[in-house]
Parts: structure tokens; C-alpha cells; sequence
């Protein structure tokens, strides 16, 4: 009767590895995770962004983005009228915003408000946290959630430290905070209504608080989402800006 | 430095009437176009869906742009410049429509259109008396003020494949990176440092571009605009050979045009452009003459652009006042001001350096230092002064405002024509004051005499098509440190203004 208890359980045992016995992703593994899932290498997005600002109003964004390999990115702005004609290009460590009044582009800091938003520039353009965090795994107080750590290892980083929890179930982030080197908290987000877009699971919704004025938040929802694109290079070139 | 409105009539020769047609076609395209706006969709389908449906049909279009009301009090004071002030109005409304068109046929070209349809009128003028006192003149007719209409760009691109496109048409194509001036645009009217977004207007080029990941390799070709009548040219490169009916005569048999070559290069993280410019009577005197100019971009420790535009030319093609006419010898009107040093091999650069960052709060600081080797010195500042009285004196003194400026563009409040050497632009911004409130300011200041114009602004987005600025223009006069004295009076370059202040306010509504 125990051989066969045992058995049993052996054979329970063999049946659900991952559950018994799969060890924790490392950091590196679960920041090579969250890239893929905000950020896939090449995509083509549709996104809304609503600021809420102090006043209870709010101003919506509506734009479209190309990204191509790990860091090029281009954004095309349809919503508000104001804003329309405007785009936005990184390629590696640079960034331009072409305005249409101007009929040019200027540089653009990665640290700087997306839109006057309260996303900065890098949280839209420059998601590659594999290359711009180091990344430690810590307690997070909650069986359901792994807590990582990061610190900025490059200046360019948008934030000096990033507290980023992920559901251990699907891998999917769950929110995150951001300081300041001071240690101050500059801003806060929720990750919410994970979506298959053509076969790419997402957090749909990403809610932006910033934590220096209390009323302020920004949504950043994706409309529509795919993967794998063919675009040539030029299309991630300065002079092709306005075109 | 002039104001716009000192501006050659000639060129625009616009007519009331002539408005009317243009205006019927604007509004009705604008009805036509508008449910036809491409952010209704919700799904890269839907917007890839309607292009393909187009695609099928060859042509898409998009359509956009703004209404605008600029009604402003300037205190003309006569007293205070040796510039004529009788066309200058003291009240001035602008009304501007503005339509931005694309057009596209296929996947590899399209047409855009940025046209504005410009009505202006003014009020409330003012000039010297006999004794040399401020006084009230008649309303009357000033060409400048009539209504016209701009097509600040109206072009045709075609990109035949990824790394070649051409381009024919008038476009505003600027390739150094200062914020408020560029000393390498030698093509388009120039900018409003006051307001650096103002100013759409650009030539009219025939452009090819090879774009790579790394480079650019750009040639164009600008036939100089000689004759045009409500925005649309009709004497390019060189002066018919016959008068126009208002008795204008061909000033001469030249061709007037400019190439240039750009290589743009993204190195190290920094944009980096050498220029080579070659013209022939090209907005200014110069004479088969090239022009060489290089600039840079860069971010340095994360939040802090740097830049750097220079141009290098052999000669100025400046005008530069005779010191014997100036001091009291003998003189035709027409040898006053001349190119004097259009041939006189001397290297007059011209440089701009700059930075920009934005602070935590997100207000935004720019400062710019621009050197003009070709500027007047203070004996050639102090003749400028002299022939200016002189003229003023002999009731002559339109035919000593420097020529240039371009037509074809947007009125500005203000044009940075700097006639010395040292110059410094700090401009600051500070927006969400109040959410929706951004207050601003930008200083221009002549170094050379400490004297320099101040343009605070507070705009408000009081809806997000909707934006109300209040901007100020205030002349500094300056400290009696660079002043120059003529007939007991001192003035300093920015002390020449016709005006004490002038307060703007602007209505912008977007669609």
C-alpha cells in the first residue's frame, strides 16, 4: 500500500514539475520577459493616450508607432487637431520630435514629458529595460507577484530606479514605481486588461500616476497591436520625418 | 533689424478681389475634406483597410489646419526712430485660415498644400509734424496690409524606392538646428525667433535626397521668386525683358538662383550636416559665389543639447552705408548704401551657438549666442545712423532700408535682421502654470550696445483646439554703454523701433 502511495505520488510529482519543482526566473529572465511583452522587437501599434490633468480635463492622444529591431521606434500623431502632422523618431540613444509649424525636427530628452503627459519620452520610445536596468529579484510580499529591483546602468535610462512587479501566472507586469536618484517617487503605474492582439498577450491599459501632483494621471491603452512588420530602414532615418 | 511690414510692395502686389475665388475654394475643399479625417479609425485594419480601399482608387486625402485672429495695439512713436512710421498702424487685425492638404497617389507619392488665405487690415497711424512731434495721420491705403494668400509649401514628393526622393515645389527645408536663428538658411523668410513655430512659409525648389540609416546626401535647386501675384509666382530666376504695367522695369538680366548640397551624417549620437551653398543674386548681391557651412546636435549628460551652426563666405553681401555720404560729402540716393564688401575677400562668418534642456517642472530654457562677422562696426553703425537722418531729412528714407526679406510668407511680428556683430537669444518657457497655461518670455539682446527687445507671453490651450496667447514687445533701449550720438540724440540699434510697446492677441482654433 505505501509502494504504491508512493508511486503514485512520484508519478504526481513527474506529472507537474513546473509546479513542484521549477525555480524562480532569474531577473535578467523576467526583464527579457517584460520587453518582449511591452515592447517585441518589431511592431506596429495603435494607441490612445488620455491625460487627466489637475483641473478634473482631460487632452487625448491618438497615435500610431513602428518599431523596428531594438531600437527604433517612430510615432505618428493623429488626435488632438493641435497635434496632428506631429512624429517622433528614436534610433539608439536619440531622439527628435518633427513639428509641423516648424516644418522641421528638433532633439528631443529621453527624460522629458511625453507629450506633456505624465509618460516621458522613454516610456513610449526607449522600452528596453534588458539594456537599461540592472535587475534584482526581491520579496514582494505577495505569493501571486515577483518584485524586481532595477537600477539605471546607463545615464540615458529613463528613471534612476524602477520597482516592477510581474504576475508569476502569465507574466504579465502588474505595476511598477519610479524614483528619482534621490530616492524620491516620481511616478507610479498599473498594468491592467491583458489582451491577445493577434497572438501577442498585453496589458492593454497601462495607467501612469504622477506622484509629484496628486490629480495628475495618464492612460496609455492600445488600440490595436502587431508584430513582426517589414519596414525598410528609411523609415527610420531624420530626413524622413514629415514625409 | 526691420519691422515686416517695411516689406518691398512690389513683390506681393496682391489684390482684394483676386482673394475672393481662392476663398470660395478653400472653404469648400475644407467641407469637403473634413469627414474625411483619418483619426476616426480605431484598429490598424481600419486605418490600412481605407488606405487599401484607396489605394484601389490611387488617391487618398487628408486634410487639416487652423483659423487665426492676431488683433494688436503697437504705440507708434515716430519720435523714437529714424524709420518712417506713416504705414505703420497702431491697431491691426489678421484674420488667416490655413489649410494643410496631403494628398496621396499610390504608396510612393503625394502633393501637400499648406496654404493660408491672409485678410489684414489697420488703424491709427501716426508720424512727425513739422517740429518733429507725434502726430495722428489719416487711415489710408498701405499695399502690405491688403488681404493675400500664402502657399507657405505646395509640393509633389516622390520616393521611387526607400533611399531616393525627389521633390518640386515651394517647401520650407531647414537643416541647422538653431533654435531661434539659423545663419545657414539662406533659402527660406526668415523666422520669428519671438515665436520660432510662426513663420510656415518656404521656396520654391526642385530637391532631390538620398536617405540612408547613417547619411543623407541632399541637392536642391532655388530659383529666386522674382514677380508673384497672390502667392503664386509668376517671374522665377530672371526678370522678363519687357516693364510691368505699373511701369516697374526689369532691374536686370541676371539669373537668379542658388544650389546647394547637404550631407547630413548621425555620428557618435550627434547630427552632424556640412553645407556647400553656390548662388547667383540670390536675395542678396552675391555673384557666382559659394558659401560653405557646417552644424552639430548633440545631447550632452542626458538633459543638455548643444548646438552649433556656422556659415563662411569671401565677402559680405550686406549693405553698408558710404562714410563720405554719412559725413556730410556729397551723394547720389543710390551710392548711399551699397555691397560694398561683396568682393573685398575678407572671411565674414557667421555663427550661431546654443543649448536647450528642460527642467523637472518641464519648463523648457534655450539660449543662443550668434556672432555676425559682417556687421556693422561702430563707425559703420554711427554712418547708418548719419545717412538714416540724413535721409529722414530729405524725405528719402525708404530708399535706405536694407532690401530683402521675402515674400510669399506669413506677416510676422517680428523679423531678427541683426545689424551688428554680438547678439545673445534666451527665451524661456514654463508651461501647465495652470494646467492649461504656459507663460513664457524671450529676450533678444544686442550685445554690442546692451540694447535688445523683450517678448513676454502667456498662452492659454483653453480647449485642445483651441489656443488664446496674449504676447508683449517691448523695445530695450539700452544703457548709454554702445550708443551712438547723432544730432544730440543717442540711439542704440534696437532704440530704432517705431514703437514704445505693443501688446498681440491671438485666437487659434484647430481642425
Amino acid at each position: 500500500m505505501l509502494r504504491r502511495t508512493l508511486c503514485l505520488l512520484l508519478l504526481g510529482l513527474l506529472a507537474f514539475p513546473s509546479v513542484t519543482f521549477a525555480a524562480d526566473p532569474t531577473p535578467e529572465e523576467l526583464l527579457k520577459r517584460y520587453d518582449h511583452v511591452m515592447s517585441p522587437r518589431t511592431f506596429d501599434g495603435l494607441m490612445i493616450m488620455v491625460a487627466h490633468r489637475q483641473d478634473d480635463t482631460t487632452r487625448t492622444y491618438k497615435f500610431r508607432a513602428l518599431k523596428s529591431q531594438d531600437d527604433k521606434i517612430r510615432t505618428w500623431f493623429f488626435e488632438p487637431a493641435s497635434a496632428k502632422g506631429q512624429e517622433m523618431l528614436r534610433v539608439g540613444d536619440n531622439m527628435w520630435v518633427y513639428m509641423p509649424n516648424l516644418k522641421r525636427a528638433l532633439r528631443l530628452a529621453s527624460r522629458e514629458s511625453f507629450q506633456g503627459g505624465d509618460f516621458n519620452n522613454a516610456d513610449v520610445l526607449r522600452v528596453n529595460y534588458v539594456a537599461d536596468y540592472n535587475a534584482k529579484l526581491i520579496p514582494s510580499g505577495d505569493d501571486k507577484l515577483w518584485l524586481l529591483d532595477l537600477s539605471a546602468k546607463t545615464k540615458e535610462a529613463a528613471y534612476d530606479r524602477i520597482k516592477l512587479w510581474l504576475y508569476k501566472d502569465k507574466q504579465q507586469p502588474a505595476k511598477a514605481e519610479y524614483y528619482a536618484a534621490s530616492g524620491k517617487l516620481l511616478r507610479s503605474a498599473v498594468f491592467e486588461d491583458v489582451k491577445n492582439f493577434h497572438g501577442h498577450e498585453r496589458p492593454a491599459k497601462i495607467t501612469m500616476r504622477n506622484e509629484l501632483a496628486s490629480k495628475r494621471f495618464s492612460e496609455m491603452t492600445m488600440l490595436d497591436l502587431k508584430l513582426d512588420m517589414d519596414v525598410p530602414a528609411q523609415k527610420f532615418v531624420l530626413d524622413d520625418l514629415g514625409r | 533689424m526691420r519691422n515686416v511690414s517695411h516689406r518691398n510692395a512690389l513683390k506681393r502686389r496682391e489684390g482684394g478681389f483676386l482673394v475672393t475665388l481662392p476663398c470660395c475654394l478653400f472653404w469648400a475643399a475644407l467641407c469637403f475634406l473634413l469627414p474625411q479625417r483619418a483619426w476616426a479609425q480605431d484598429s490598424l485594419d481600419e486605418i490600412d483597410g481605407t488606405k487599401k480601399q484607396e489605394t484601389g482608387k490611387k488617391i487618398s486625402a487628408e486634410a487639416n489646419g487652423y483659423a487665426d485672429n492676431r488683433f494688436q495695439y503697437a504705440y507708434i512713436n515716430p519720435t523714437r526712430t529714424l524709420f518712417p512710421t506713416k504705414d505703420q498702424p497702431s491697431l491691426q487685425e489678421i484674420l488667416e485660415g490655413n489649410i494643410q492638404l496631403k494628398v496621396s497617389i499610390g504608396q510612393k507619392a503625394f502633393v501637400y498644400a499648406d496654404v493660408s488665405l491672409i485678410y489684414q487690415n489697420g488703424w491709427l497711424y501716426y508720424d512727425r509734424d513739422a517740429n518733429g512731434d507725434r502726430v495722428k495721420i489719416d487711415d489710408h491705403d498701405v499695399p502690405t496690409l491688403r488681404p493675400f494668400v500664402v502657399p507657405s509649401e505646395l509640393y509633389v514628393s516622390v520616393t521611387p524606392k526607400p533611399w531616393l526622393n525627389f521633390l518640386v515645389g515651394k517647401k520650407r527645408v531647414i537643416w541647422g538646428p538653431g533654435f531661434a536663428f539659423n545663419p545657414t538658411d539662406l533659402i527660406n523668410p526668415p523666422k520669428d525667433p519671438t515665436d520660432p513655430n510662426f513663420q510656415r512659409a518656404g521656396q520654391w525648389i526642385a530637391r532631390i535626397e538620398l536617405p540612408f540609416e547613417k547619411f543623407t546626401f541632399t541637392t536642391l535647386f532655388a530659383p529666386q521668386v522674382l514677380y508673384q501675384q497672390s502667392g503664386i509666382p509668376f517671374a522665377m530666376m530672371k526678370y522678363p525683358d519687357y516693364s510691368l504695367s505699373d511701369g516697374t522695369k526689369p532691374p536686370d538680366d541676371s539669373y537668379h538662383y542658388l544650389l546647394a548640397a547637404r550631407l547630413y551624417l548621425l555620428l557618435f549620437n550627434t547630427d552632424i550636416n556640412l553645407f556647400y551653398f553656390f548662388s547667383n543674386k540670390y536675395n542678396d548681391s552675391f555673384e557666382n559665389a559659394s558659401r560653405f557651412g557646417g552644424s552639430f546636435s548633440r545631447y550632452f549628460f542626458t538633459d543638455y543639447e548643444l548646438h552649433l551652426e556656422a556659415l563662411f563666405q569671401f565677402g559680405s553681401g550686406r549693405m553698408f552705408p558710404n562714410h563720405a555720404c554719412a559725413n556730410g560729402g556729397f551723394c547720389i540716393p543710390q551710392k548711399a548704401f551699397t555691397s560694398s564688401k561683396i568682393s573685398d575677400g575678407n572671411l565674414y562668418p557667421r555663427v550661431l551657438v546654443g543649448g536647450r534642456t528642460q527642467f523637472r517642472d518641464e519648463s523648457l530654457l534655450s539660449l543662443e549666442y550668434y556672432y555676425q562677422g559682417d556687421g556693422y562696426s561702430d563707425v559703420e553703425f554711427e554712418d547708418f545712423l548719419k545717412l538714416l537722418h540724413r535721409a529722414q531729412a530729405a524725405g528719402l528714407t525708404s530708399l535706405l532700408q536694407p532690401a530683402g526679406g521675402s515674400s510669399g510668407a506669413v506677416p510676422q511680428r517680428f523679423t531678427f535682421d541683426p545689424l551688428r556683430r554680438h547678439y545673445l537669444i534666451l527665451s524661456y518657457s514654463k508651461p501647465k502654470i495652470r494646467d492649461d497655461f504656459t507663460i513664457g518670455a524671450t529676450l533678444i539682446a544686442g550685445l554690442t550696445d546692451l540694447s535688445g527687445t523683450i517678448s513676454p507671453s502667456v498662452s492659454w490651450n483653453a480647449l485642445e483646439w483651441l489656443t488664446l496667447s496674449l504676447f508683449g514687445f517691448v523695445p530695450i533701449r539700452g544703457i548709454p554703454v554702445g550708443t551712438v550720438k547723432v544730432n544730440d540724440v543717442n540711439y542704440s540699434e534696437y532704440s530704432l523701433l517705431p514703437m514704445d510697446f505693443r501688446i498681440l492677441f491671438e485666437a487659434r482654433a484647430f481642425y
